[in-house]
């Protein structure tokens, strides 16, 4: 009998990883801040992208009843329709919130953008507006920084661009009515902003 | 003269001094701990000032869940806009050396009364500010609004939104100031009690199964067999006989919670029993900084002081329970009010049920559980500060938005008990409102100009272009 019905999820490392402090007199290995970061960044996209095609976008084109609103977790029955779900950005923000909230985890990471529905989202320093303007300039390509927190702490930091991956995205941004005057029609494929991964590094 | 006596005395005098201090450091919440109290507390904390363990490590820093302990859940039901992790995003340091949101006490300091603002702010009013001082440029009808104006009630708080949010505000635009057939959803649905009493049957006087050789006086047995407990089959014993088999006259919190958890919880969570919560003796109106009627100063809060002993009368626990203490403006005004006219209605006649407005009403409002259950709020204070928490706790189920928040919004009207009609108007859902036309305007002018780019492109097409 099943003693219980969680799942149990298999992480396959790299080699390198594995052999990280074995014996055998080879130095230890392990690895970089970069990789790790292309690591975590790759299941996050997959995660988003699943969410936003299969159930966002699948959602929309079958006028389900239940929708996604930024507002999903403050209607009520009583106070409006209360079949809502959070929008791809949100569902990515919340495990932003729960990974920066959790010391365990060991790295942090959120969403930006220079067209954001929320102006919370927009770039705070100029090195961000940097990395962001750089993605939208450069598609395709990623964007390596240093940044110090509030602590004092060092970050590796590395923007990925996050680009429009289901008609869900490109069409809610661009019909929405909190988007910017000067914001541009986005497109499948477009850069709409960055995921920033941010990972410590001594020094 | 010999200077032995005068040691001697120097000497017992300092033992009794230092004893004093060590005894006022250690002692548990003794009214001498009050010598090292740095400053005056709050409201929300002066209940229990004296049990500094309950915020302090033994080194007096601030212990790091001080304020989540009590406060977590509630900010976590209000959907909190600025939580913690708005400030842990390691990209926003700038933001965090403006306003350190990551912690509590960087906007509620305690022990510093000179510069406590309502709510327990300790900040400047223009906080805001700091970060949002380019909203004149998101938002137009902003512009040249003052710094400290943010938090006025109806247009935005730190924490708690849920009444205030744009789609919200645009959602009410436009409602009467008395909705159709106002009144509160009835209580009950899915079983509110946490204790299986399926198979009780109704109880008479006859069937009590007190143990005492004289089971008190007639009226005890009269009240009991006439309430809703022995309605619902509990006996004497069934509050009177602890998990341990042990009998006892008086009760505490604890037997009540044992059915009624989510009740008295509320209760715990409150300004009624939050000294009971840390181990306190009860609260009692003499110690309560509100005014308190004098004949009620001595009275010890827990739930019989509202419930009575036997005769647990919803109705009296609603209004006069409260009277028989209160003593502030509002309270004193609310049997000339509109509000009291309805609840003497709904006393007297069936068909106005849930119509009347009661103290509880509004200040133990009913909500819905998970379940759909309609259970009753009894942390009388959940939904006072800010006071446009009562918006959607209360006041919509019979009242529109406009008029709910204007007249929350309007202290001398509050203080006559919502006797007339507002004198303000809150500004915020006719802004609100505008700002959606106007973005709902130049939605369909996008629409229009790529519909009509698209035309162009198809007629270039077709003309060989």
């Amino acid at each position: 009998m099943l003693q219980s019905n969680s799942l149990t999820l298999l992480v396959v490392l790299p080699l390198p990883v594995l052999l990280t402090g074995c014996g055998g007199g080879s130095a230890p290995t392990g690895i970089t801040p970069e990789k790790f970061a292309d690591g975590v960044h790759a299941v996050m996209m997959a995660d988003r992208t699943v969410y936003a095609t299969h159930v966002v976008t699948r959602l929309k084109g079958q006028s389900a009843p239940v929708k996604p609103d930024e507002y999903w977790d403050k209607w009520t029955e009583d106070s409006g329709d209360p079949h809502m779900l959070p929008l791809p950005a949100q569902m990515f923000r919340m495990g932003a919130s729960l990974v920066n909230e959790n010391p365990d985890a060991g790295f942090k990471y959120s969403l930006k953008s220079l067209w954001p529905l929320n102006p919370e989202h927009k770039p705070v320093s100029e090195e961000e507006t940097k990395a962001l303007e750089y993605l939208s300039e450069h598609p395709g390509e990623t964007y390596t920084a240093e940044v110090t927190d509030a602590d004092g702490n060092k970050l590796f930091t590395k923007y990925y661009p996050d680009r429009a991956v289901a008609a869900a995205c490109w069409e809610c941004h661009n019909e929405h009515e909190r988007r910017g005057d000067d914001y541009p029609e986005f497109a499948k494929d477009d850069v709409m902003g960055a995921v920033v991964i941010y990972v410590p590094v001594s020094g | 003269m010999s200077t032995k006596p005068q040691w001697l005395a120097w000497l017992a005098l300092t033992s009794v001094m230092v004893a004093f201090f060590v005894y006022s450091l250690l002692g548990r919440s003794s009214s001498a701990s009050r010598t090292f109290l740095p400053g005056v507390t709050t409201h929300g904390h002066y209940q229990i000032e004296l049990k500094c363990q309950e915020c302090h490590t033994p080194g007096m820093g601030v212990l790091h869940d001080a304020c989540t302990r009590c406060h977590g859940q509630e900010l976590k039901d209000a959907t909190d806009t600025h939580p913690r992790s708005k400030f842990t995003d390691p990209g926003k340091a700038d933001m965090v050396a403006k306003l350190d949101g990551r912690s509590c006490v960087t906007c509620h300091q305690e022990h510093v009364p000179d510069r406590t603002l309502a709510m327990g702010l300790s900040l400047p009013g223009d906080y805001c500010w700091h970060c949002h001082q380019d909203v004149g440029e998101q938002r137009p009808s902003h512009a040249g609004l003052a710094y400290d104006s943010c938090a006025a009630s109806g247009c935005h708080n730190y924490h708690d939104n849920r009444a205030l949010f744009e789609d919200f505000l645009v959602n009410h635009f436009g409602e009467p100031d008395v909705l159709d057939d106002p009144r509160v959803p009835a209580r009950g649905g899915a079983s509110t009690r946490n204790r299986d009493d399926a198979e009780l049957q109704p109880l008479a006087a006859a069937d009590q199964d007190s143990p005492l050789a004289d089971p008190t006086d007639r009226s005890i047995l009269d009240e009991w067999s006439a309430d809703a407990h022995a309605a619902a089959g509990v006996n004497c014993s069934g509050c009177h006989v602890s998990d341990a088999g042990v009998w006892s006259d008086r009760l505490s919190h604890d037997a009540c919670q044992r059915c009624h958890d989510r009740e008295v919880g509320g209760f715990l969570a409150g300004r009624h029993g939050m000294r009971l919560a840390v181990d306190l003796p009860a609260m009692s109106p003499g110690m309560a900084r509100l005014p308190m009627k004098h004949d009620a100063l001595h009275r010890d809060l827990d739930c019989t002081a509202c419930h009575q002993d036997h005769r647990f009368d919803v109705r009296f626990a609603a209004v006069d329970a409260c009277l028989a203490c209160h003593n502030d403006a509002h309270s004193l005004a609310y049997k000339e009010s509109e509000h009291f006219a309805l609840w003497e209605q709904e006393l007297n006649d069936p068909d106005a049920a849930g119509a009347g407005v009661s103290c509880a009403t509004c200040h133990m409002p009913r909500l819905k559980g998970p379940s759909g259950e309609v259970f009753v709020q009894h942390n009388q204070n959940d939904n006072l500060r800010p006071n446009d928490k009562m918006v959607r706790s209360a006041c919509d189920n019979c009242h529109g938005l406009q008029f709910t928040l204007d007249a929350l919004a309007d202290r001398p009207l509050i203080d006559a008990n919502f006797k007339g009609l507002p004198s303000t108007r809150v500004e915020s859902i006719d802004m609100a409102k505008a700002w959606a036309d106007e973005r709902e305007r130049l939605r369909e002018e996008r629409a229009r100009r790529r519909a009509q780019s698209k035309q162009g492109a198809a007629d270039t097409q077709r003309s060989g272009g």
